[in-house]
């Protein structure tokens, strides 16, 4: 019987899933290699420094990792590779940071290699003196600079210094949340508080979370903020994910709004828990000038600072964050890999990835719904063809959009869902207003007025209407309701990131089949097709199912097949 | 050490521990006997080859080095040099491991005991010598060679080379006391010193050729190509009596003999005078090993890279040929492929190729004929696919086979490629015969073990010289010429590591692309000035290792000169490429990972409508719609696409690869582009409308014909516009694989010969056409086209004959046609005419004219008056004076002049001249 994966000699690992053994080295995979895509049949791995500092840091040996390489192989292990592991991992623990007293020093089991760092002219800049053979200590306020300079050199250090106490903050998780649901951690959030905090000993409270979209990674936060319980500062991407921190601070812990502060480009207040944004924090007036708010990071006690979507942290940041690594720190991230390639400089300024659970464990438990990808192709009507024909680049791809057969469909997608709450997104607000008024449904669009949105929500919640129609602007705002089907209409692919986040819209666990259906409509032979081709390549690589039909119908002859997807 | 007496000083427990690991029975009576009859007992039976064979291979690999160690400097080395060398930290663990070994009967020691040295040696005993073999590149130490010698010769070399009298009584002694003498740098400088200036000059001659040399050559290095008996004289005594050269290997004839400088000697001269006390780990290490095994960071130490090429060469054959079939590359004057054409395929290959590797596998497939040259494009010759069904172990033979045989590539020529090269390189070594050699010298390694590769060099140079004689010293004029060991390094480094005989390893990456590309610049020159420096090949940080793959040591077990009987059965299983997979796994993500042992045949096929995405254990590919659009352009159709990945692949195919596949097919030929005629066609017309509207292509745009073509401008960039189309989401398909627009504005047209014969036909019909009908219908541009394309191949079958056989079959045809016509029209003809005079009247007036009355048509004045003028009849007419004045008159119209009427006026009686265009009306009168 042939085995299940096959690694190669540039350091990626092919795992085919449709094999018997897949589960078990999905499992010893995943402690010493990141997913890097997951279509269906083969899903790629990589092994990089980092991954196998990440590994050893969490006890993980040379031997241990070749030998389950070993024993998943199809074919023999490329020379380098093992050679390579051994090379990485040694490397780690070689150094460590220990605060003794108001010094920090930099220890080694091997005078050698103190020595060597000691000659090294880029090494040697951040250490005040020899504390004998295997020690140096470091100096004041250097301590990022020092990891980040090691981690450059290959040597990754293990910090166990310990953290600066911040102001204290009473907060705790409520039972129920304001808006009069139950709530508590689920077990895999708590285990992943649990493991980052290390009650609060010098070997947890920095660290990445790594866990798949719709897994509520800002509740993990919540939970190690209540752990915790010291001022915070929380940076995340965009001003959406700000609000919808605070909403859900305010939702689901016992802090008071007057506690929570808006950082922003509107409001710029510091208090106990402040939000604030990356693009707010690299903001300067001119190319050469300083960063206007990089102060903020010593603008209060943090106890904490937590980076959403660590994976996007902007190099600027970077030192900022290599200055206070005084303070706790926490990454949440769904994936390690950056577009830069600069995740050893995560690993260094923010801490190791602490746990990383794959989502196919959260659907099979039961924790986000199983998605279900269709593309449905509609035809350009007739008398369109001309129009589009001589139209020109942009507008082509808006008569494609706004094609009005699309709505026939849409009308056939809700009559298939009739017990379903359902989305409707579109970019154009026109078309959206169309079938607004097709279907008499609410819309929500960027100008309607918070009253009235809120209003159509607790409706839509409620079951009192189940067809929601909203723009491609509301889309992203966050109090956006938990749906089963998402009907896209029009709108072009975003980046990874937001179509990712429109997927956790409807990847919330279902009551019932627990089953999310995500439909695309797409004109069929126009330049919206190649959008989608960009879409459907996303989707399949992360492992969706994705279906293309030429009308409703099929979903409706075929319903055998759907059943089938569903069990 | 002499055996016997070892055996008879041991004690009787240590002899029969001894004869226990031999595994050497005692029968009782020798398992009683005393020391001495047990010693008598085993002394013979120690020396058989199969009971040492067996017990050596019992021993741990470093114990087995230990052996080696001694045995490659003559068997026994001073106690402190052996623990040197052989990395003991101190000499009580050494001494525990030489009990252990001499408990085994391996090691021994001896204490000299002379008034000229005292030493204590560890080392095997003499016979042990003769039955290890040692390879060459262990060979050739100072120690190895005195222990060779005879009592007289090493006196001679007291007395002459140290100045000192031979006063020891033992023979042992004086090796090891002329041994510590020449391997002291202190010592060794004052030997040379005292040399003859010849002699001295002849030393750095072998020295500079890495150590060993002809005889012969020395003899005639002069300037004077003479025989020069002195020189001779004094070349004897530096081999029989210095102790410097010894005879490596000795031939029937004298001056054929290889003479060798000892490896140890020529270290300690080569590296500024440093004594030699490397272990043999240091002698032939890997840089892998280095690595693995060491304890501390050595940062000055660069990790090392282990390339190993088995399993690729054949789809990188195969990815070669993908390209060339989907893309056009050009046909250089030379006839090679262009160096930019191979630089777009080397990052298609697998990792770390270089532009070499690729030109050597164009030149296999140009030679084999897998791409044929038409016009001045390659393209894949259509037994290609025939070629690689016939399974990848019978391919690899015939790859194997042509680098055994081939002289259009030479490793010796910087560039490989002989044949294509713009200058023939001349006086390149017989390279058949030199692979051969390094074959040899590969099949004496051991297997599995990593060699370095200077090592391994400087024993095969001095047999090139032997073997290869005639070869042109390498002079850094020489523009093709390189020194014998780039040759080797060529041939290791390159050749054998892509045939995937040797595995290689480097420092890193940068350093394996330069291997086997570097010049005669890089090797030390030799240098008047500082003679005994220079000369070893390659600078430390362009060192490698290499090793047998695992296919290198089954090939070289086997008779490796005879491909043939190499892989006399298939598939092999011993051999690579013995099993073929016809499956692959096609993703939903429009990804295809197809398993490295997949079918050739497969991956050409489906590498016609898919890119390479890369290249490794797994070969991985991806479908776009560009790739489709070259499969499409190609001749390939979505079915047949379609049924190749539904029949390889290993799962259902994914819904989203099959709609991507129907949905470039329907979009494909939508839009024709003909490059000949500067012309699009469209099956929609509402394309038509969309092309036009383009603000990009519109300014092309020379003529609209109909709904569905548009004429382009001749000076139309169509590059520009197939990429303005795609851009428009068509997949425009150009109308003619088969020909090529060239640089200076000529068209290429490539035809198979039935089509050729077809269009002579043609041509040939419209000449006889012409000559038929007795009319230049064709206004004699015909002829000269026919005399253009018309061939005289006087040994083959004539085209032109054959063109006038079916141009004659053309004109029958048309004949009949004609015919056809004819008679049709004659038969309609005729009955008309019946009717026609069944109809007409038989009495009545006859005139001349019948048809309608001319006056009835009022606007045509001047055939009114021409009638008038003809019948002789009145006109009224209405007429516009000179002076404006209208006036209506009667007139008899006599003659019309240009535009002036001449008429007879009855009213006024006179003649009168009107001029028609102030006629405003004309009626005939009466």
């Amino acid at each position: 019987m042939e085995k299940p994966l096959i690694v190669q000699s540039d350091r990626t690992m092919l795992l085919e899933t449709d094999h018997p053994d897949y589960e078990e080295a999905r499992d010893a995979l995943a402690a010493f290699a990141e997913i890097v895509t997951s279509p269906e049949h083969f899903h790629t791995y990589k092994i990089t420094p980092l991954s196998l500092w990440n590994a050893a840091s969490a006890g993980l040996s040379a031997e241990a990792i070749v030998e389950s390489l070993h024993r998943f192989s199809r074919y023999p292990i490329p020379q380098n590779i093992e050679y390579d592991i051994r090379e990485h991992v040694a490397r780690y623990g070689r150094l460590r940071l220990l605060e003794e007293g108001d010094t920090l020093v930099l220890e080694s089991d091997d005078p050698l290699l103190l020595e060597q760092l000691w000659h090294d002219q880029r090494i040697r800049v951040f250490l005040a003196r020899k504390l004998g053979k295997r020690r140096a200590q470091v100096q004041k306020g250097q301590r990022g600079f020092l990891k980040q300079a090691l981690i450059r050199r290959d040597f990754p250090v293990e910090d166990l210094a310990g953290y600066q106490e911040g102001a204290e903050l009473s907060i705790a998780l409520r039972p129920v949340t304001l808006a009069g649901r139950h709530f508590s951690l689920r077990p895999y959030q708590r285990d992943a508080a649990v493991v980052f905090h290390q009650n609060g000993g010098p070997a947890g409270g920095s660290g990445v979370l790594v866990l798949p979209c719709g897994a509520g990674k800002t509740i993990i936060g919540l939970g190690i903020l209540e752990a915790i319980g010291q001022h915070t500062l929380v940076v995340v991407t965009n001003i959406t994910a700000l609000r919808q921190w605070r909403d859900e601070l305010l939702d689901k812990t016992t802090v008071a709004p007057e506690t929570i502060g808006e950082y922003s480009g509107e409001i710029k207040a510091i208090k106990p828990i402040t939000i604030t944004t990356y693009q707010m924090l690299t903001y300067r007036k001119s190319k050469n000038a300083e960063f206007v708010h990089m102060d903020l990071f010593d603008s209060n006690r943090w106890g904490l600072i937590i980076y959403d979507e660590v994976h996007l942290l902007p190099a600027p940041v970077f030192r900022a964050v290599a200055n206070i690594q005084g303070k706790r720190r926490l990454g949440l991230t769904a994936t390690l890999l950056r577009e830069d390639g600069k995740e050893s400089e995560v690993f260094s300024l923010i801490g190791p990835k602490k746990i990383d659970i794959p989502w196919k464990t959260l659907e099979r438990q039961g924790w986000i719904a199983q998605a279900l990808c269709t593309e449905i192709r509609i035809d350009l009507p007739e008398p369109l063809r001309h129009e589009y024909a001589v139209a020109d680049v942009k507008a082509k791809f808006r008569i494609a959009s706004e094609n009005e057969d699309k709505v026939h469909a849409v009308r056939e997608l809700i009559l298939l869902h009739p017990d379903d709450r359902i989305l409707v997104i579109g970019q154009y607000l026109n078309q959206l207003e169309k079938v607004a008024a097709e279907f008499d449904a609410p819309i929500i669009t960027g100008k309607t007025p918070n009253k009235d949105r809120e209003r159509i929500y607790g409706d839509f919640r409620a079951g009192r209407i189940h067809v929601l129609i909203v723009s491609k602007v509301a889309n992203f705002s966050v109090d956006l309701p938990d749906a089963s089907v998402a009907i896209q209409i029009s709108g072009t692919f975003g980046s990874r990131q937001e179509e990712a986040q429109r997927l956790g819209r409807i990847l919330r666990p279902k009551t019932g089949r627990n089953t999310a259906h995500f439909y695309t409509l797409v004109t069929r032979e126009t330049r919206e097709r190649q959008f989608a081709i960009k879409r459907q390549l996303f989707l399949t690589e992360q492992g969706y199912r994705y279906r293309i039909i030429d009308s409703v119908d099929q979903l409706v002859e075929e319903p055998e097949t759907e059943q089938r997807a569903i069990s | 050490m002499k055996l016997k007496s070892l055996l008879r000083k041991s004690s009787p427990e240590r002899l029969r521990s001894i004869a226990d690991f031999w595994e050497i029975p005692l029968n009782g009576q020798s398992a009683a006997a005393d020391g001495e009859t047990l010693a008598d007992y085993l002394y013979p039976r120690l020396q058989s080859p199969s009971h040492f064979r067996q017990a050596y291979e019992k021993l741990g690999a470093r114990e087995r080095e230990w052996v080696y160690l001694s045995a490659i400097h003559g068997g026994e080395l001073p106690v402190e040099e052996f623990r040197r060398r052989c990395g003991f930290d101190s000499g009580q663990r050494m001494s525990e491991a030489v009990t252990r070994m001499g408990e085994r009967g391996f090691l021994w020691r001896e204490r000299i005991r002379d008034k000229l040295i005292g030493l204590d040696l560890v080392g095997i005993p003499e016979p042990f010598l003769r039955l290890i073999e040692l390879p060459p590149y262990w060979q050739g130490f100072l120690g190895f060679y005195l222990h060779g010698l005879g009592s007289v010769q090493l006196k001679w070399i007291m007395e002459n080379t140290l100045g000192e009298g031979g006063s020891s009584r033992g023979k042992q002694a004086l090796v090891h006391y002329v041994r510590r003498r020449m391997l002291d740098p202190e010592g060794l400088k004052h030997v040379l010193s005292g040399r003859h200036p010849t002699q001295l000059e002849m030393f750095q001659q072998i020295l500079h050729k890495n150590g060993m040399c002809a005889w012969r050559d020395l003899l005639e290095a002069g300037a004077y190509k003479r025989f020069d008996h002195g020189r001779s004289e004094l070349l004897r005594e530096l081999v029989e009596q210095s102790g410097l050269v010894f005879v490596y290997r000795s031939a029937s004839n004298m001056y054929n003999n290889l003479l060798i400088a000892p490896r140890d000697v020529a270290y300690t001269i080569q590296s500024g005078y440093r004594k030699d006390e490397r272990s043999l780990e240091e002698l032939g290490r890997p840089a892998q090993e280095i690595n693995a095994t060491r304890v501390r960071p050595r940062p000055q130490l660069p990790s090392s890279v282990i390339l190993d090429n088995s399993n690729n060469i054949l789809r990188d054959l195969v990815i070669l040929c993908a390209y060339i079939q989907r893309n056009p590359v050009k046909m250089l004057n030379n006839g090679s492929l262009g160096r930019n054409d191979l630089k777009k395929i080397v990052p298609l290959l697998s990792h770390n190729k270089t532009l070499k590797y690729t030109t050597y596998l164009a030149l296999f497939a140009i030679v084999r004929k897998l791409i044929i040259a038409v016009g001045n494009q390659w393209r894949v010759s259509g037994s290609l696919i025939q070629w690689l069904q016939q399974g990848p172990q019978a391919c690899f033979q015939e790859v194997y086979d042509f680098w055994l045989t081939a002289n259009e590539w030479n490793e010796e020529f910087v560039d490989g490629d002989v044949v294509h090269a713009d200058n023939y390189p001349q006086d390149l070594i017989n390279i058949t015969e030199l692979r051969k050699l390094v074959l040899r010298m590969l099949r004496k390694l051991p297997s599995h073990a990593w060699i370095d590769f200077n090592t391994f060099a400087e024993s095969l140079l001095p047999q090139i010289a032997i073997e290869l004689p005639g070869h042109v010293e390498p002079s850094p004029a020489g523009k093709f010429n390189r020194h014998p060991s780039l040759i080797i390094e060529s041939m290791l480094a390159e050749s054998l590591y892509w045939l995937g005989v040797i595995a290689l390893g480097v420092a890193d990456l940068n350093v394996a692309q330069r291997l086997g590309s570097r010049h005669n610049d890089e090797i030390a020159p030799y240098d008047p000035a500082h003679p005994l420096t220079g000369g070893l090949v390659g600078r430390d940080d362009t060192r490698f290792c290499f090793k047998l793959s695992d296919f290198g040591a089954v090939l070289l077990s086997r008779p490796y000169l005879n491909p043939e009987k190499v892989f006399a059965r298939m598939p092999d299983p011993e051999l690579p490429y013995c099993e073929e997979t016809l499956y692959f796994t096609v993703q939903p993500n429009q990804e295809i990972i197809t398993p490295p042992d997949l079918a050739l045949d497969r991956l050409f096929r489906v590498l016609q409508f898919a890119n390479i995405k890369k290249v490794d254990v797994m070969t991985t590919l991806s479908i776009t719609r560009e790739s489709l659009r070259a499969g499409l352009d190609t001749g390939l159709t979505a079915p047949m696409m379609i049924e190749l990945l539904g029949a390889c692949s290993r799962k259902e195919l994914p819904e989203t690869v099959r709609q991507l596949v129907n949905e470039c097919d329907s979009c494909h030929g939508e839009v024709d582009m003909g490059l000949a005629g500067g012309y699009l066609k469209v099956n929609d017309p509402m394309h038509l409308e969309e092309i036009k509207a383009n603000s990009k292509i519109a300014p092309a745009i020379k003529d609209v014909f109909g709904d569905r073509l548009i004429l382009l401008n001749r000076t139309a960039d169509f590059k520009k516009i197939a990429r303005e189309l795609q851009r428009l989401g068509h997949m425009p398909h150009v109308d003619s694989d088969s020909l090529y627009e060239t640089n200076d504005g000529l068209f290429q047209v490539t035809l198979r010969t039935d089509e050729l014969y077809d269009l002579l036909a043609i041509l040939r019909f419209a000449i006889l056409m012409e000559g038929q009908t007795g009319e230049s219908i064709f206004e004699e541009r015909v002829r000269p086209l026919f005399q253009r394309l018309s061939i005289n191949a006087q040994d083959k079958f004539n085209p032109k004959l054959y063109a006038e056989s079916i141009a004659k079959v053309f004109l029958g045809k048309f004949e009949k046609a004609t015919q056809k016509t004819v008679d049709a029209a004659t038969k309609k003809y005729r009955r008309q005419v019946n009717r026609l005079m069944t109809q007409m009247p038989r009495t009545g007036s006859c005139s001349g004219y019948r048809g309608q009355n001319p006056a009835t048509e009022p606007p045509d004045i001047t055939r009114l008056i021409k009638y008038a003028i003809e019948n002789e009849v009145q006109v009224r007419i209405c007429y516009q004076r000179s002076s404006g004045e209208v006036v209506d008159e009667v007139i008899e119209p006599e003659g019309l002049q240009a535009k002036k009427v001449h008429a007879f006026c009855p009213d006024q009686g006179a003649h009168h001249t009107y001029a028609l265009e102030r006629v405003r009306s004309a009626s005939i009168s009466g």
